[in-house]
C-alpha cells in the first residue's frame, strides 16, 4: 500500500500496525484477496491529513522481497533512475529501477 | 558589461502595485495551505488551489512549477531560482520546453515560502497550470537577433498583462498556450500554438502580425491554420479576445482529449472556425479594446536597455582567438547568432552535456551563470524552448574570456542544434504521466555521438523525446521524434521522422513499429549512417529525408531490427 506523505509529498509505504515507512522493505505485504479491503482500511489516513493518493502496488513474485512489478512503482520507491544520489536508493534502498 | 539604466535589462520592471500583487498572492497561498493541513480543506478542495500556483504531486513529491514569462530571467531572478534549488529542493532545477523550471522534491508546507521568496524578485508560478492561458513563449534571441524585425517581447509582455488572472479566460476547456516571435525564421513554433503569433512592421513602419491558431502537439499533433496574414497592432487585443471567446463557447468540455483548440478548428473545420471568430471580432467593441501606441509604448519604456558599446576591434579580437583556439572557433561556430549591434554576439550556454540530463542546472551552476551575466551580458539570461540557456549581449572581444569561465562549470558544450542538442523532458523518472524513461535514451543517444567531430560531420539535427503521448518533448515536430510507450509493462520507444517546428512546419511519420530501448537507438545510428552515406555536400538532415522519403529510410533503419 502506497501514498505520498500529505506535508511534504514524500513517498510512504504501509507498514505493520497503521505506520506510514519511507522504505519499501518496511511495507505489510497483503494477498490480493485482501487489498481492496486493506485500501479501504489505509484510506482513514487521507482523511485523518497524514497521506494522500493511497493506492495498492502489486509486488513481482519472481522477487523474494518487496519489489515491484512495475518500472513506475520501482522508481518511485528508489527514486529517479537517472539520479543514483536521490530518493531512497541514495540511502541504500535494495529497490532499484532497471 | 553595465546596464545604461536603472530598470532591469531583458525582463519587465515591475511596479509597487505589480510586486504587492505577488506577496498578496503568496500570503494567500500561504493560507490554503494552512487550512489544507488543518482539515479546513479536503483534498478535493485544495487541489485546484494548489495547480493554480503551480503546486503538481509527481512521482516523488511535490513539484513546482515556476513562470519566466518569455523565458527571459534577470540575474537577481536567476539566483533566486538557486536558492530555491538549494534550500527548498535537492540542488538543481529542469528547464522546460515552455522556457519554465521546475523544481521536483518540494514540501508543500514550504511551498507558501517559495512564493514569498519568488515574490521578492517579481516571480511566481501563477498560471504554469490549469485550463488557462499559459506562459507565453518567446524567442531566445528577442530584442537582440541580427535578423530580428521586431522585438516581440513588448508584446509577450503585454498579452501577459491581459491574459494574467483575465476573469473569462481563468476556467477553458483545457490549457491555452501561446508563442510570439518577431523573426521570420521561426524559432518558436508558432504553427504549434493554440495561438502563433510573428509579429512584422509594415510599410509605414506599423507593427502587424501573422495569426495562426489550432496548432498543438499532444496526442492529437495539429500544425495551425493562418488566421490572419496581417492584424494591425491595435487590434491584436481585440482579435486574441475573439478567438478565445470562440474557443470557450464552442470548445468541448465533456472529453479531455477532446477539448484543445485544434480539435475545435478541425472539428468545424477551417472555414467554419474563421467565420465565427471573425463574427465575433466584428461584434467586439473595438475601442475598449483598442492597443494604441501609447499603451505599447508605455511597455515597451519598462524594459532596460541594454548598454551597447563595444570597441571597434572587438570582432578582430574575437577573430583571433578564433584562430588560435579550434576548440573555442567549434563553440562560437555552433554556440552563437549573430547580434543586431556591431561588436556584440548572443551565445547559446547547452543545458546537454555529454551523459548528462537534458534541461537540467544544479543550483551552482545557476549562481555561477548569474555571476557571468552580470559580468557579461548586462545582467540578463534566456531560456530557451528547446531546454538551453542563452546569454543575449556578449562584447565580441569578451567573448573568448566567459567560453574560459563557461567551461569549467560545464556549460560549454558545443552542440547546439546538433544531434546530441536533445529536447526531453521528465519521462518516468519524475513524472506521474509519464508510461516510459526519456532521459536515459537521450543520454544513450548522446554516449553514441558524442564525438564532436562527427556531430559537426552529421549537422543540423534535432531528436525530441517524450515519455507519454502529452508530448511534452515536442517529439512530434523534431527531425527524428521518440515517444515513449509502454508495451504489457515493458519500456518501447516509437520513432518519428520529418518533423518540423519552424516556418516549413511538418508533423513527424511514424515509418516502423516501437523498439526496446537499445534497438531504437541502433535504428536511429543506421539512420544516420544511410544519411551520411547518401547526402548530397552540404545537405542538412532533413533534406536529405525529403528528397529520398520514408519508404527509403525504413528499408535502411529497419532491415536488421
Amino acid at each position: 500500500m502506497t501514498a505520498n506523505r500529505l506535508r511534504d509529498g514524500q513517498v510512504v509505504w504501509l507498514a505493520p500496525e497503521g505506520r506510514w515507512a519511507e522504505e519499501i522493505a518496511a511495507a505489510e505485504v497483503f494477498d490480493n484477496g485482501l487489498i481492496d479491503e486493506a485500501i479501504a482500511r489505509a484510506r482513514i489516513f487521507e482523511e485523518q491529513r497524514v497521506v494522500l493518493d493511497v493506492y495498492g502496488v502489486e509486488l513481482d513474485p519472481a522477487h523474494s522481497g518487496t519489489v515491484p512489478v512495475t518500472e513506475r512503482e520501482r522508481i518511485r520507491a528508489a527514486g529517479p533512475s537517472v539520479r543514483p544520489d536521490l530518493g531512497r536508493q541514495a540511502k541504500g534502498a535494495t529497490v532499484h529501477a532497471s | 558589461m553595465r546596464a545604461n539604466a536603472t530598470l532591469p535589462v531583458g525582463t519587465y520592471g515591475y511596479q509597487p502595485v505589480d510586486l504587492a500583487f505577488l506577496n498578496d498572492r503568496a500570503a494567500q497561498f500561504s493560507d490554503q495551505v494552512a487550512r489544507r493541513l488543518s482539515g479546513d480543506l479536503s483534498e478535493d478542495e485544495f487541489k485546484p488551489l494548489r495547480l493554480m500556483n503551480g503546486l503538481y504531486l509527481q512521482l516523488h513529491a511535490y513539484m513546482l512549477r515556476v513562470a519566466i514569462p518569455y523565458g527571459v530571467l534577470s540575474a537577481a531572478q536567476l539566483r533566486r531560482l538557486a536558492r530555491i534549488a538549494r534550500v527548498y529542493d535537492r540542488g538543481y532545477g529542469h528547464f522546460t520546453t515552455r522556457q519554465n523550471i521546475q523544481f521536483n522534491w518540494i514540501k508543500l508546507e514550504e511551498a507558501p515560502d517559495i512564493l514569498a521568496e519568488l515574490a521578492e524578485v517579481g516571480m511566481h508560478a501563477i498560471q504554469t497550470s490549469g485550463n488557462c492561458i499559459r506562459n507565453i513563449t518567446s524567442d531566445e534571441f528577442a530584442g537582440a537577433a541580427a535578423d530580428e524585425l521586431v522585438d516581440p517581447r513588448v508584446h509577450a509582455e503585454i498579452l501577459r498583462q491581459w491574459s494574467t488572472l483575465h476573469p473569462e479566460y481563468s476556467f477553458l476547456p483545457r490549457k491555452f498556450k501561446f508563442a510570439i516571435s518577431g523573426n521570420p525564421h521561426d524559432r518558436v513554433a508558432a504553427r504549434f500554438h493554440d495561438i502563433g503569433l510573428i509579429a512584422t512592421p509594415g510599410a509605414d513602419g506599423a507593427v502587424g502580425f501573422e495569426v495562426f491558431a489550432g496548432g498543438g502537439l499532444g496526442r492529437t499533433p495539429a500544425i495551425g491554420i493562418r488566421l490572419r496574414e496581417w492584424l494591425p497592432e491595435h487590434e491584436l487585443l481585440a482579435y486574441m479576445e475573439a478567438i478565445l471567446r470562440v474557443y470557450n463557447a464552442y470548445g468541448r468540455r465533456d472529453n479531455l482529449y477532446k477539448a484543445r483548440l485544434k480539435i475545435l478548428v478541425q472539428a468545424l473545420g477551417r472555414e467554419a472556425f474563421a467565420e465565427k471568430v471573425e463574427a465575433e471580432f466584428a461584434a467586439i467593441p473595438k475601442e475598449r479594446y483598442r492597443l494604441g501606441p501609447d499603451i505599447v509604448e508605455a511597455i515597451r519604456a519598462r524594459f532596460g536597455k541594454p548598454y551597447l558599446d563595444a570597441p571597434e576591434d572587438a570582432p578582430a579580437e574575437l577573430s583571433k582567438h578564433r584562430r588560435r583556439d579550434h576548440a573555442f572557433d567549434l563553440w562560437v561556430q555552433t554556440n552563437s547568432h549573430p547580434h543586431r549591434a556591431a561588436g556584440y554576439i548572443s551565445v547559446v550556454m547547452s543545458l546537454k552535456p555529454n551523459g548528462g540530463i537534458p534541461g537540467d542546472a544544479s543550483a551552482v551552476q545557476m549562481d555561477a551563470i548569474a555571476d557571468l551575466a552580470e559580468r557579461f551580458s548586462s545582467g540578463e539570461i534566456r531560456v530557451t524552448h528547446l531546454q538551453n540557456l542563452v546569454l543575449g549581449h556578449v562584447r565580441q572581444d569578451e567573448l573568448y574570456t566567459l567560453w574560459q569561465a563557461l567551461g569549467p562549470l560545464g556549460l560549454a558544450t558545443p552542440n547546439r542544434g546538433l544531434i546530441t542538442d536533445i529536447v526531453c523532458c521528465p519521462g518516468l523518472d519524475y513524472c506521474s504521466l509519464a508510461n516510459a524513461r526519456s532521459i536515459p535514451i537521450a543520454q544513450r543517444i548522446n554516449e553514441r555521438f558524442a564525438n564532436v567531430e562527427l556531430q559537426q560531420q552529421i549537422g543540423p539535427l534535432r531528436i525530441n523525446i517524450s515519455g507519454c503521448i502529452n508530448a511534452c518533448g515536442h517529439h512530434h515536430n523534431a527531425d527524428i521524434g521518440i515517444l515513449g510507450v509502454d508495451k504489457k509493462g515493458e519500456e518501447f520507444f516509437q520513432l518519428t521522422f520529418g518533423g518540423r517546428g519552424e516556418e516549413d512546419a511538418a508533423i513527424g511519420q511514424i515509418i516502423g513499429t516501437a523498439l526496446p530501448e537499445s534497438e531504437a537507438v541502433n535504428v536511429i545510428s543506421r539512420v544516420i549512417d544511410t544519411y551520411l552515406a547518401r547526402r548530397v555536400p552540404n545537405e542538412r538532415f532533413r533534406d536529405t529525408y525529403r528528397r529520398l522519403g520514408a519508404t527509403f529510410f525504413k528499408e535502411a533503419a529497419y532491415a536488421a531490427a
